[in-house]
């Protein structure tokens, strides 16, 4: 089982270039994240119907899969990319793929590898080998370091590409500021761009963003864009694509106190098709969680901020601690876990 | 002068609690009968509960005790000898909590007590914590916080000794509970054990990597092939 979220996106961009050419645009997307235990991808498509009255119609793709390796914080798979671009009477398309490996450290690291296929607005074709390191540091809750690098050798081009980004995330408004150089065959001036998201509700959030972008392999020039639009999201949240750390570094129990007596358990299990959570706060009692997705769980439960011990009863009929945490002996010899209710930060 | 007045109100427990405990027995039966226990356990495990409360010691986790071996499944003597033993261990705590210098421990500090030393705690762990401790909440707390950290594989002395230095630093009680995952994301950051003991006890990273225990599901984003995609850059490049 795995969490779908269907969305679309409605806005408008207005976009300038190089000769001092400019186009606006109305743009209606529509797409579908999906989000399983070791596999996400999201496929969308986008219309643009532009002010001068030709339109544009894009398809896109992106999927990758994730396998531990062993270690909670080790993972191998691979990814995959693809869009197809058709305006008036050209198209251009790319495909990507190959393989990739995370380690979620202290920095998150990861490497991709891929080699693709293509064909550029003029008509030619391309193929291309790719390799790309991508490293990020979560300082705190708020704030993200992103750093990344890769060198690109296609048909007829090489080229090389450096960015650097930062993500404020201020619940519900989300802040992200990317800077980057592409350099060899494709050089051009710094690249700088900047988005933000403010969540209006689970469902909806309103997107601009904003910045210039470097020539590209499909045969688009620089230029400079601004955009702005609603994204709502149908699955009420809005699940994030791989390669994910996130998969391999998330605490296994993780309580959120949401008011002074009420606590959302948030529990990572693989190897069940029930499960629910007891403890010490309601004698023993079991309450079912909810699965959110493949090997995620949750429930609110009337906690106040404190300690407590707890079990997970998987199955309707096995006691166990979800792989990974630490548990204490319970005296009957199995084990019970400690559920650490944390006060509201405000 | 101090001890004789803990002892005073000890004893001044035993003597009001007997009551209280014989009247909560019925209670205490009428809930086992009710998860499944037979009648000779719940007979057995509610005087047991009644004699502790008697004794001026908390009840209730011995009745959770029992009701958590219940709902486990777990042979019915062999909860009462669980039983049996935590109930010892609430009397050494509660001794421990005494001779650590406190008056009138609260029902929860006894329980913590008595429950760390069910984890292998011994006198010394007891009343380093509850001496650094501000409250006797935070010394519940910091009991509970030290066994956790013992049980992730952090010498127990050392889980004992990060907790008291992080009460004498003036951290707060949620602080102090932000120790166990902030001690399980250094560990799954890869930092080991011996280096997560040290920041522990050094204070350091405590936020930080507390932080990111509870920050998780911000996500790498993916290699694109054009910077401007996750951005909404393309939908104004077919104009050109």
């Amino acid at each position: 089982m795995a969490a779908q979220s269907p969305y679309f996106f409605v806005g408008g961009a207005h976009a300038m270039f190089p000769d001092s050419t400019a186009s606006s645009a109305g743009v209606l997307t529509v797409g579908l994240e999906r989000l399983g235990r070791h596999t996400s991808s999201r496929i969308e498509a986008s219309m643009a119907q532009l002010t001068g009255g030709s339109d544009a119609v894009q398809l896109a793709g992106q999927t990758s899969a994730l396998w531990e390796l062993g270690s909670p914080h080790l993972a191998a798979g691979f990814t995959a990319n693809g869009f197809a671009h058709h305006f008036a009477t050209t198209w251009s398309g790319l495909v990507t793929a190959g393989p990739a490996l995370v380690h979620a450290g202290a920095v998150t690291t990861v490497l991709d590898l891929d080699v693709g296929a293509g064909r550029r607005v003029d008509g030619t074709s391309l193929g291309l080998m790719r390799g790309t390191v991508h490293l990020r540091r979560d300082v705190s809750d708020h704030v993200a370091l992103e750093v990344s690098a890769g060198a690109t050798d296609a048909t007829t081009v090489r080229y090389a590409d450096a960015s650097a980004a930062t993500i404020l995330d201020l619940e519900p408004v989300v802040f992200g500021v990317r800077a980057g150089v592409r350099g060899g065959d494709l050089a051009g001036p710094p690249w700088w761009q900047v988005h933000a998201e403010w969540h209006l509700a689970p469902w909806v959030s309103l997107e601009a963003a904003g910045g210039t972008y470097p020539p590209d392999l499909s045969g688009f020039t620089s230029g400079r864009f601004a955009s702005l639009g609603l994204r709502v999201s149908m699955a009420g949240v809005r699940p994030r694509i791989t390669p994910s750390a996130d998969r391999v570094t998330a605490p296994t129990v993780h309580a959120v106190a949401r008011t002074h007596d009420s606590v959302e358990v948030n529990v990572r299990f693989a190897h069940a098709s029930s499960l629910a959570i007891a403890g010490d706060w309601n004698g023993w009692t079991p309450t079912p969680l909810r699965r959110i997705a493949d090997d995620r769980w949750t429930a609110t439960l009337p906690l106040h901020p404190g300690v407590y011990s707890y079990s997970l009863l998987a199955d309707g009929a096995r006691w166990v601690l979800p792989e990974g945490s630490s548990g204490l002996p319970d005296g009957f010899g199995g084990q019970v876990g400690v559920l650490v209710v944390r006060p509201t930060r405000n | 002068m101090r001890r004789r007045a803990a002892l005073l109100i000890v004893a001044a427990a035993l003597v009001l609690g007997g009551g209280t405990a014989r009247a909560q027995e019925p209670q205490i039966r009428a809930e086992l009968l009710r998860r499944g226990a037979d009648q000779p356990f719940a007979d057995s495990a509610s005087a047991l509960v009644s004699a502790t409360v008697g004794q001026g010691l908390p009840g209730r986790p011995l009745v959770n005790k029992a009701l958590e071996g219940l709902a486990k499944h777990v042979d019915e003597a062999r909860i009462l000898v669980v039983m049996r033993g935590l109930a010892t261990n609430l009397m050494r705590g509660r001794d421990a909590l005494l001779a650590s210098g406190m008056s009138a421990p609260t029902g929860d500090l006894v329980a913590a007590a008595g429950e760390a030393f069910s984890r292998g705690m011994d006198v010394a762990d007891v009343r380093d914590v509850v001496r650094a401790a501000p409250s006797a909440r935070a010394a519940a707390s910091g009991l509970v916080v030290a066994s956790s950290l013992a049980a992730s594989g952090i010498a127990r002395r050392d889980a004992v000794e990060a907790v008291a230095h992080a009460y004498r630093s003036g951290r707060s009680v949620a602080d102090v509970l932000e120790m166990p995952s902030a001690a399980a994301a250094l560990v799954a950051r890869g930092v080991d054990m011996t280096d997560v003991t040290r920041r522990l006890l050094e204070d350091r990273d405590l936020q930080d990597a507390a932080h990111a225990a509870g920050g998780a599901g911000t996500v790498a984003q993916p290699p694109t092939d054009h910077p401007t995609s996750q951005s909404g850059g393309r939908h104004g490049g077919p104009g050109h």
